[in-house]
């Protein structure tokens, strides 16, 4: 009976399948990837540094669409990661304050060579995370990358050391949660600001029927693409220090019936 | 001319089937992470050749470095082996 | 006419992919198995959409100006040869929401694991009606 059925769900599945790629690849999207892109496509593509009416202040298409002409989605998505994270903050908290005394130096850890590797790589990823940051708007990267990238240093030393000598570094829940909450004030702070001047939320550069002027493009010899490098500031912070969080919450997390 | 990325396209994402089929398989499931981190690999060179740039920097740290990880910690904390199934 | 066929073959490996990841997700009783295929599910949606952002002529270029200060030769040149950018915005915080989603996932089967003492579908259940495994 069981087999049967087994082999009832795994035709319909493939049922459904076969007719839901008929007609996406035939009808809607009238055919495979075509030398013309659709238009919504090609006018983001136009628009981005041509000097005009409909410009954003950076070279770089991916970010402008993120942060420009559609901030909305992006405020939402960050909304999303931050209630995740306090789900898994209500199932695995505890609090650290008898956990620091834990450590001791040759009872945790791998062996010297993994120690010695360690250090060396975490200088280098925290420099080629910050820089893919700070460089968003000019070349590819921007505010996950950097973030994303950023995460992985803390996750070597858990792996290496332990987590008690990440927590006695002086890393903490209650650090990471502020750390977080001031990227998402900077976000909210840039976003709401052309209000002021009866402009819109999120806008970047000068438009013809809002009354702001306009994010400065260049200070200085210093190029900046308008509100973008705050942007994407903001974004290195929260998302790297939410998966910071993510990584002390579940090496803490012990199986049951242990004491810590 | 038009053909090379799309052959490229074509050899990544077959071997993407092979390692997906041997992970779903496995019972061992630390092999059957190992093998998704297989599979993220052809995907992140995937990423590289349909030219887009960002999306690769995103998916290298996640798909490799946050994905096996995570789960690797959930495995140590019950248990390795799958029953029958 | 090769690029016609090579195009179909891309489509089928995709989808089979998509569908074994389901089978994986639907008839293994195993937790964590099913956490694996899910990633694989998402991961494979991704790559699909931004094979269809792609721009098939010669030499097409990514979404990126690659000047400061261009001139206009330089701007019709990259209107008219760089991909689609639009879907590769909207898979970034696709796939950054897909970790959120997979890391909670993961303390709930720690927590179901810390209750019943089994990972198993099938002996979760049978455990919650009050019987023996």
């Amino acid at each position: 009976m069981v087999k049967v059925l087994k082999i009832l769900a795994i035709t319909f599945l493939v049922l459904i399948i076969l007719f839901t790629v008929y007609f996406v690849i035939e009808d809607v999207l009238g055919g495979s990837p075509k030398p013309v892109i659709r238009e919504l496509g090609q006018f983001y593509i136009d628009n981005t540094y041509n000097v005009g009416k409909w410009w954003s202040g950076s070279p770089e298409t991916v970010t402008a669409i993120l942060w420009d002409y559609r901030g909305l989605d992006t405020i939402f998505e960050t909304t999303v990661l931050y209630i995740a994270i306090i789900g898994c903050m209500v199932l695995a908290y505890k609090p650290l304050a008898n956990i620091l005394k834990k450590y001791e130096k040759e009872k945790h850890g791998l062996t010297l060579i993994v120690k010695t590797t360690v250090k060396i790589i975490i200088v280098l990823i925290a420099i080629v995370s910050i820089n893919l940051a700070l460089r968003g708007y000019i070349s590819p990267g921007g505010g996950f990358a950097g973030g994303s990238a950023y995460a992985i240093a803390p996750l070597i030393i858990i792996a290496g050391y332990s987590v008690y000598y990440l927590l006695s570094m002086g890393y903490s829940l209650s650090k990471s949660a502020i750390l977080r909450s001031i990227g998402l004030i900077i976000l909210v702070i840039i976003a709401v600001a052309p209000l002021i001047y009866l402009g819109y939320i999120l806008q970047n550069q000068m438009k013809t029927y809002a009354l702001f002027p306009g994010y400065p493009v260049k200070i200085g010899p210093f190029y900046i693409g308008g509100s973008l490098i705050f942007m994407n500031i903001g974004e290195f912070l929260i998302v790297s220090m939410e998966f910071i969080m993510i990584f002390i919450l579940i090496s803490l997390y012990m199986r049951g019936g242990e004491e810590t | 001319m038009i053909i090379y990325p799309l052959l490229l396209t074509a050899y990544l994402f077959t071997i993407a089937l092979v390692f997906t089929i041997l992970a779903i398989k496995e019972k061992d499931l630390i092999k059957a992470v190992i093998y998704s981190a297989v599979q993220s690999v052809a995907y992140a060179i995937a990423f590289g050749v349909l030219l887009a740039p960002d999306i690769l920097l995103v998916y290298l740290a996640v798909g490799l470095g946050i994905y096996p990880v995570i789960i690797l910690y959930a495995i140590s904390r019950t248990r390795r082996f799958e029953k029958h199934g | 006419m090769i690029e016609y066929y090579l195009i179909i073959y891309i489509y089928a490996m995709a989808l089979a992919t998509i569908s074994i990841a389901l089978y994986g997700i639907i008839i293994k009783p195993n937790i964590i198995k099913k956490i694996i295929a899910l990633t694989i599910l998402g991961d494979t949606a991704n790559v699909l959409i931004i094979f269809l952002a792609y721009r098939l002529i010669s030499f097409p270029k990514p979404p990126i100006l690659p000047s400061l200060k261009p001139s206009r030769e330089e701007l019709v040149e990259f209107m008219k040869s760089s991909v689609d950018p639009l879907p590769q915005a909207l898979v970034i915080t696709a796939i950054v929401i897909n970790v959120a989603v997979i890391a909670f996932l993961v303390f709930l089967a720690i927590q179901v694991f810390r209750q019943y003492h089994t990972l198993e579908y099938n002996e979760i259940i049978k455990l919650k009606r009050g019987e023996q495994v």
